[in-house]
């Protein structure tokens, strides 16, 4: 009864303004409602399907492995699947409401358990609303080689189509002709700035660690917000609650080391996930001094506690620590890395309302030092934030699933403080920090109108301060500061509000086809700016101010998708359009570091990307794999660039292919191949050179108006299972980068010939070739 | 950044390698390039060098430009005109240039009129000494050569550096401000990546106070336009208005040599 007293909240319901009429007809409804977990870890799953047998109703669980599903008085028989997972059936007589746990066995072999998530069998992409939605599983992750054998969630990503990598071995990516700042990436459901090692080669996700992968491209649920292009949603393992396990590996370049088991058996669990990367130990074998006095390595480190207190509620304490450190002898040293923090409280109100309160923190921070004769100073950066979030999850009905909540982030960034020691020649300087507010309430509804007929609809609003204490400046067009505004701590400098609908329509026309539609609004608060060819640790994150507007995009996309042979091949066609709105870009000549008004140094413009994106996907067998290809445009119009014409942008590539197939050949080994093809990145060429101070110097006239080589490698990987007990299974996992050693060009210069400096040349420099790696797992 | 990229290249492959290649350049129209410079030094004439862009494919040679009617005015008081001595080289003794004037160049050319206007720094500032310091982050030759000075209070004093080895030009953009060092005895390597130096190198370095304008004109063609920029490329923020590629500098300089031991 107390559960019944808390359902009755016709105010929220009023709330939502959106609510569909679920009330009681004639005949008696009843609720079945609980979550799915894994039998094995009492791990949850999401976006398990929960159906009646031989009838088109069914539910997926959430993020939190919840579900709720309302028909009328009657026996049905509900199966439950999740790929990776042995189905299970349930005949259930609905005379009440019935709150029922499912425990799912798992069918896989292998080291790192099977789960494939969201897939459930008949077709993920087929049923409902969603468009530019890509999973991906831990084992097509574990199984796709990789450059050194180091399994990397945001390089497997870039195989699927509509997702371009940032450039060779780098786990930057670039969703529909986004920039890399325009994807928001989440890890339990904290913002990642950045999400690189190594300065790009490696990505900050541990692959141990992760449960669940999502990425959206297109058609974003209203609970997502504040980046333009993408959301990549990870999640990480809750740890086992059943039993202690220990997994680990030995590559070529890290170790890593799992550790997770209950605290309280079925109550509770701990998981500790550890990295760190030896390359400094070859640095040390070089004979070249400025090499071998030099650091370069990261770790990282993942940790999470889950509790169930009682049936209704459960809490999860998740973080994340990574820092990198990169050094030449004592002269120079960088270091940098994120820190993320989780506290989420889960709490089921009611057989049909779930509720989730996160508090999240994030920080990003670099730190450069330099000490050189009299120059002896440090630079340091952060931006830290501070996050509040509130989602309800309400099943309406049969025919509505109402999601609504707010969200509010404190940001505060630091842009740059040096600190030097009293002998220095540089003086301690303090760029003004900048704070500022950001608020979201979001409500959407998914109504399945028929059983062919699904729709989406739902609102985001958000608002965003920019705060005080601080000089805001006015500036002209030629970016020189013709007015200096002073505001006092916590004042409101300005306030940007903005409306973002989330609309999409899915129509089923038989069990394996359906067309689906969607439009999008995006806006973005937080900007990278970087004129750098790749991306550094230092690239600039700046607020929106009172000149710098917030990002806003428009994206409309259509899809098809189609179940082929009994569901074994899946064919998904999406295009896409999307156009974006104040854009920015560094002027010419801009200087990053030392500049207190960044607005001076930028510019502003537009962009706009179309692409059709093709997928066929072989899901089952002892083959399986995909082939993916995009066919895409994205370009830039910026005042003040290119003579103010439309160029393409640098991640503009007609063409993109991906080819990844991965064989099952018997008990002990697995193979696998990937082919990789596309169009090389718009890249500025000179037209032309003159001398200028005793140098060559080039001319330039268009942004962007060269193509770099064409891109294309092969990659083999094999993966040999040692042993397989209860207690122990070992595997070797080997990989070969690059098989037939394309000389990919990764930049071309120009210079003065050494030996005729009366002669330019064109030099490509490309990277790995042939490079192979094995790695050593174990689990206990 | 670009040295930590292909030394973490190099651990990781063993393979990092260069080749020489051919690209297919776009025809663009030929655009004119003015260096011009105005000194303190009473022994160096005042010079307007006058250019165009070549294509890629052709040699480095100066091919100047004659024709033009090359004209400074010193504090918008007494004109100067340049005679062109040889050929797109127009050149005056017929003043020095001194500290805090400010000098207009007017370069007429065909119909079309280009000008620029730079002031010398009121407060010329000298080296102190000339040291040479072993640098880790340049690899295995790591010898540098590091001026220093005082630079004088007050934000936007800006400098370059000429450097040459053995009495030949190093191409290299060497410019130095005082953004994060306003009033400090400032010490700062002239770091050239490309360039190696060895014992028994007579290094002479040039100081030349520039303004802030000139600064950024060095600044930005280091940045974007030597053809190995990490930043996207890009012609460099010029003084000239017009539409000339190139620079004027009213500048003082002083210089001083050192053997590396």
């Amino acid at each position: 009864m107390k559960i019944r007293k808390r359902l009755s909240l016709p105010t929220l319901l009023l709330l939502t303004g959106l609510f569909y009429s679920a009330k009681i007809n004639a005949q008696q409804r009843f609720t079945l409602s609980g979550t799915v977990k894994s039998k094995k870890n009492g791990e949850t799953i999401i976006g398990a399907t929960i159906r009646l047998l031989n009838k088109p109703v069914g539910v997926t669980t959430n993020e939190y492995g919840f579900y709720s599903i309302t028909f009328s008085a009657g026996t049905y028989n509900v199966e439950i699947s999740s790929i990776g997972m042995k189905n299970d059936t349930l005949t259930i007589s609905m005379t009440k409401d019935i709150v029922q746990n499912i425990y799912l066995l798992e069918e896989s072999k292998g080291l790192k358990e099977v789960v494939v998530r969201g897939q459930a069998r008949g077709g993920r992409s087929i049923s409902g609303t969603q468009t530019g939605v890509e999973k991906l599983s831990t084992k097509e992750i574990k199984n796709i080689p990789v450059l050194l054998g180091e399994k990397d969630v945001l390089k497997t990503i870039q195989l699927l189509p509509g997702i371009k990598s940032a450039g060779e071995g780098n786990s930057g990516f670039f969703v529909r002709g986004g920039s890399s700042d325009q994807n928001q990436i989440l890890l339990d459901e904290a913002n990642v700035y950045n999400a690189s090692h190594l300065l790009g080669f490696f990505s900050t996700f541990n692959s141990d660690a992760i449960k669940d992968v999502t990425v959206y491209k297109g058609g974003m649920p209203a609970q997502y917000g504040g980046r333009l292009s993408s959301v990549l949603d990870i999640k990480m393992n809750d740890g086992n609650n059943q039993d202690y396990s220990v997994s680990g590996g030995i590559g070529l370049i890290s170790a890593k080391l799992n550790v997770e088991g209950p605290i309280q058996k079925d109550k509770s669990s701990f998981l500790i996930t550890g990295r760190r990367t030896y390359a400094d130990v070859f640095l040390k074998a070089s004979p070249d001094s400025s090499v071998n006095k030099s650091k370069l390595y990261f770790y990282d480190l993942n940790a999470k506690m889950s509790y169930e207190l009682g049936d209704h509620d459960r809490l999860y304490i998740s973080g994340y620590f990574g820092k990198d450190r990169l050094g030449f002898g004592d002269q120079f040293g960088i270091n940098w890395g994120n820190t993320t923090g989780t506290v989420r409280w889960n709490h089921i109100f009611s057989k049909k309302l779930f509720s989730n309160t996160s508090l999240i923190y994030s920080n990003y921070d670099y730190e450069l030092n330099i000490k050189s004769g009299s120059n002896d100073f440090n630079v340091f950066s952060q931006i830290k934030d501070w996050n509040l979030k509130q989602d309800y999850q309400l099943y309406a009905g049969t025919k509505n699933n109402v999601r609504f909540g707010w969200s509010s982030i404190y940001h505060r960034v630091r842009p740059g403080e040096i600190t030097s020691s009293d002998s220095s020649s540089v003086n301690s300087t303090l760029q003004q920090k900048r704070y500022s507010f950001e608020n979201a309430v979001y409500v959407t509804n998914t109504w399945n109108a028929s059983s062919k007929l699904n729709f989406t609809y739902g609102l985001r609003l958000t608002n965003f301060l920019v705060l005080g204490k601080g000089d805001f400046y006015n500036v002209d067009d030629k970016g020189e500061i013709i007015d200096t505004l002073s505001y006092k701590n916590g004042e409101v400098v300005k306030s940007y509000w903005n409306l973002e609908p989330r609309l999409a329509i899915g129509y089923q026309f038989n069990h394996s086809s359906s067309v689906k539609a969607s439009y999008v609004r995006n806006t973005q608060n937080m900007h990278l700016i970087s004129n750098s060819t790749s991306s550094t640790p230092t690239d600039k994150w700046v607020s929106s101010t009172n000149i710098i507007k917030p990002e806003i995009s428009d994206q409309v996309s259509v899809g098809y998708y189609k179940n082929l042979a009994e569901n074994r091949y899946e064919l998904t066609l999406e295009t896409y359009y999307k156009s974006m709105q104040n854009q920015i870009d560094y002027r010419d000549g801009a200087e990053v570091f030392t500049n207190d008004a960044i607005e001076t140094q930028l510019l502003y413009g537009k962009g706009r990307a179309y692409g059709l994106e093709c997928l066929i996907r072989k899901k089952t067998g002892k083959l399986t794999g995909w082939v993916s290809y995009t066919l895409s445009k994205t370009e830039r119009k910026i005042n003040g660039i290119n003579n103010n014409q439309w160029y393409n942008a640098k991640q503009d590539r007609t063409h993109d292919i991906a080819v990844v197939g991965i064989y099952e050949l018997n008990k002990k080994w697995t193979l696998s191949a990937n082919w990789i093809y596309y169009t090389g990145n718009a890249v500025t060429f000179p037209n032309g050179k003159y001398t200028v101070g005793g140098q060559t110097v080039y001319y330039y006239t268009n942004r962007n108006g060269y193509r770099m080589p064409a891109y294309h490698r092969l990659d083999f990987g094999a993966t040999k299972q040692l042993k397989q007990r209860k207690k122990l299974s070992t595997e070797l996992a080997f990989s070969l980068y690059n098989v037939y050693g394309r000389e990919n060009a990764y930049t071309i210069t120009f210079r003065d010939n050494e030996n005729n400096p009366n002669k330019t040349e064109a030099v490509q420099t490309s990277l790995f070739r042939w490079v192979p790696s094995v790695s050593y797992n174990f689990k206990f | 950044m670009k040295r930590v990229l292909t030394a973490l290249a190099v651990i990781v492959s063993c393979s990092s390698c260069e080749k020489v290649i051919d690209i297919d350049y776009n025809e663009a129209a030929t655009k004119y390039v003015i260096e011009g410079e105005v000194s303190n030094d009473p022994a160096a004439a005042n010079t307007v060098k006058i250019s165009q862009t070549k294509k890629f494919e052709d040699d480095n040679t100066f091919v100047g430009i004659s024709g033009a009617t090359v004209t400074i005015q010193v504090d918008n008081g007494i004109i100067y005109s340049l005679p062109e001595t040889l050929t797109g080289i127009y050149k005056t003794t017929a003043f020095t240039g001194t500290p805090g004037s400010v000098y207009k160049l007017t370069v007429k050319l065909n119909e079309t009129v280009f000008t620029a206007t730079s002031q010398m720094p009121s407060q010329i500032v000298l080296m102190d000494t000339l040291t040479v310091e072993d640098l880790s982050i340049r690899g295995s030759n790591p010898k540098t050569i590091q001026p220093d000075y005082q630079d004088p209070p007050g934000l936007g004093n800006s400098y370059r550096f000429i450097e040459y080895a053995n009495g030949i030009q190093v191409k290299h953009v060497f410019v130095q401000n005082d953004d994060i060092s306003d009033g400090q005895h400032i010490t700062r390597a002239l770091i050239n990546e490309d360039g190696d130096l060895d014992t028994g190198d007579t290094v002479k370095v040039e100081m030349l106070c520039i303004d802030a304008n000139v600064y950024k004109y060095w600044y930005s063609l280091d940045q974007a336009s030597t053809g190995n920029s990490m930043v996207t490329p890009a012609n460099p923020v010029s003084n000239i208005s017009g539409g000339a590629l190139g620079y004027f500098s009213a500048h003082s300089i002083s210089s001083k040599t050192i053997v590396i031991q």
